[in-house]
């Protein structure tokens, strides 16, 4: 293969352009610093924003239980993996963000007074949560207002390691999806802004791994990258989302209708979930979802529905036409496939797949343990992302001023370009491709380490990862598409052995969307972060954060 | 699910290919297609960036189970 290489020089890297990395790059060239934006998607469309939203979370000191006290009392708990400061950045920065979406074009609605339109959801304890209207024109809207801001936006790139000098960040290599150029980025400092969390580590009813909640071009970037560059990340066990789907579809929508009160029936038609927390179906989604799977074993479903029939029909149009598809662009041909109409008959909805992850360790100045390394993807929402984007931004851009450029790793960066394309330029022999080997992922993660689980089913899930991991230098590609996607594959594997590896630590139940047969109980004592980091041998090493 | 292409009405400019975030289309001579059908989120980007009408969306029969 005779491989180009592309080099760039800034003060401030972020990677990742949706909603965090948005935020982060906004932020910095305010404050005056060069910024180049990486990402593998476009940045018009990448990440889970690029399918829209509806809703963006603001406390804004104008209701009851509407201020920074309030956030704390919710966000900064000790497994949250966020400090008051890091939520003190979050709240700071809802003001600068909400005006910069307004000033790009994007419909927030408002009262006939003039405030802002919102709702309360999470179990959150004010109503923090502002609708959006015609939700699918954010991210093109957003996009046009950062390129606005002169930060160089590199589309395309598939970064596979972040590059260090000693302690420091100094960089990033990766490839070019579309035309295979080797990318090479050299910074002062550098802000990871993928996605918190991975699509396709496990199956809805419709095993279509693409058919997902979030994003499923979000492989795990955002916690192997770090980790292999040397940072501790929290809460791998318990970063690990599922929601209730429109049956057969992954597509989101569920904050919505559960706050604008949606009733969750189970297959005899008996509102259930008063049984597992006191604000119903607005309480936490972990609590719907582990409600839901309990009805289930209870022979209480499926089906289940949300029946949205008992509303004022505006409000029901307003949720079915302007919200939903505002969170999916695509919403209403789904709804005209399956004849739902809000009004009339319940929507049909079923547990998702899972999605796993987890929030890189950092200083209230959200800085990794990686030196001049910032995080601000910690908290899985299009508000959390964008505001802790933007004071990482911040941060980043206020130290590139007082760094000099780093030196790269040359040596390194040889190695690692020869193997980057080693399973393009060199098939390997009995190859296999990316779907078999990420089914087989699927298969182990879905059968043993599911919604029910025990040390047995998850010891007996690393001995089939380490049948997969005699598969990996098989994998091979024939394209630079199949070549990308073999490297989400790997990506994912290594994500998914640290994942069980970690939830073997937590021997408890009730604090992450699962439950362990043999430790069915909450523990209080285990209300505290567990941090992976690698050792020298790339294996995984746990230690409690109290 | 994955999105079909009016001919009558789509001048291939290539924005939708472009915008797709999972590399899912491909041009083809008188539309693009979805080479890799399986692949798509539903997200909607293709039509978002077609100034011309010409994205529409068909579920397939698993959504609909």
């Amino acid at each position: 293969m005779n491989v180009q290489k592309r080099a760039y020089e800034t003060d401030v890297l972020v990677l990742g352009s949706s909603a965090a990395g948005c935020g982060a790059a906004i932020a910095a060239r305010k404050a005056g610093a060069e910024v180049l934006l990486v990402d593998k998607g476009k940045l018009e469309s990448s990440g889970c924003l690029g399918g829209g939203n509806d809703h963006f979370m603001a406390v804004l000191d104008e209701a009851e239980h509407d201020s920074l006290e309030d956030m704390y009392g919710y966000y900064a708990t000790p497994a949250s993996g966020m400090s008051r400061g890091v939520v003190k950045n979050y709240y700071r920065a809802m003001k600068p963000c909400l005006k910069v979406l307004e000033d790009s074009g994007i419909e927030l609605m408002r009262n006939p007074d003039g405030t802002y339109m919102r709702s309360v959801g999470f179990g959150q304890p004010g109503p923090w949560w502002i609708h959006i209207n015609h939700g699918f024109n954010v991210k093109p809207r957003l996009a046009k207002y950062v390129r606005g801001t002169g930060a160089k936006v590199v589309n395309h790139v598939l970064v596979i390691n972040l590059l260090k000098d000693g302690d420091r960040i100094a960089g990033c290599i990766g490839f070019d999806v579309l035309k295979g150029d080797l990318i090479v980025v050299r910074c002062k400092t550098a802000v990871m802004g993928f996605g918190l969390t991975a699509q396709r580590v496990s199956n809805n009813s419709t095993h279509k791994p693409f058919n997902q909640w979030f994003s499923p071009y979000v492989t795990g970037s955002q916690v192997i990258l770090p980790l292999e560059a040397g940072a501790g990340v929290l809460n791998v066990d318990i970063t690990d989302m599922a929601t209730m789907l429109p049956k057969g579809w992954g597509a989101p929508g569920m904050n919505g209708i559960n706050n604008m009160g949606g009733k969750e029936l189970n297959a005899r038609g008996e509102r259930f979930m008063g049984k597992y927390d006191p604000m119903l179906e607005n309480g936490l989604r972990r609590n719907q979802v582990m409600g839901t799977y309990q009805e289930g074993l209870e022979g209480n479903g499926p089906p289940f529905f949300m029946d949205m029939t008992h509303f004022d029909p505006e409000e029901a149009r307003h949720l079915q036409y302007d919200l939903m598809p505002g969170d999916k662009e695509t919403y209403l041909e789904y709804c005209e496939a399956r004849n739902i109409d809000f009004t009339k008959t319940p929507l049909e909805v079923e547990i998702s797949e899972r999605m796993i992850g987890g929030v890189v360790k950092c200083t209230d100045e959200q800085e990794t343990e990686v030196r001049n390394l910032y995080t601000a993807s910690l908290c899985n929402n299009f508000s959390a992302a964008m505001c802790l984007g933007w004071a990482a931004g911040e941060f980043a851009a206020a130290r590139a001023v007082e760094v000099a450029m780093p030196s790269l790793p040359e040596a390194e960066i040889g190695a690692l370009a020869k193997t980057v394309f080693a399973p393009l330029a060199e098939k390997p022999a009995k190859s296999i491709g990316y779907t078999e080997f990420e089914d087989g992922i699927r298969q182990v993660m879905d059968y043993y380490v599911g919604y029910q689980r025990t040390e047995g089913s998850m010891k007996q899930a690393l001995k089939s990862f380490a049948v997969l991991e005699e598969y990996l230098p098989r994998l091979g590609a024939s394209t630079l598409r199949e070549l990308m996607r073999v490297r989400e594959s790997i990506e994912l594997f290594k994500l998914c052995r640290i994942y069980i590896q970690a939830c073997m630590q937590r021997r408890e139940s009730g604090r992450a969307m699962y439950r362990r047969a043999d430790y069915p109980d909450l523990d209080p004592a285990l209300e505290k972060c567990l941090v992976t980091r690698l050792d020298e041998s790339g294996n995984p090493v746990f230690q409690w954060n109290s | 699910m994955p999105p079909v292409f009016d001919e009558t009405k789509c001048i291939t400019c290539g924005k939708c290919v472009a915008n797709c975030p999972g590399y899912v289309l491909e041009m083809g001579e008188a539309t693009p297609r979805a080479a890799f059908p399986d692949e798509c989120w539903h997200c909607g980007c293709c039509r978002i960036a077609c100034d011309n009408g010409a994205v529409s969306f068909e579920f397939p029969l698993h959504t609909r189970l």
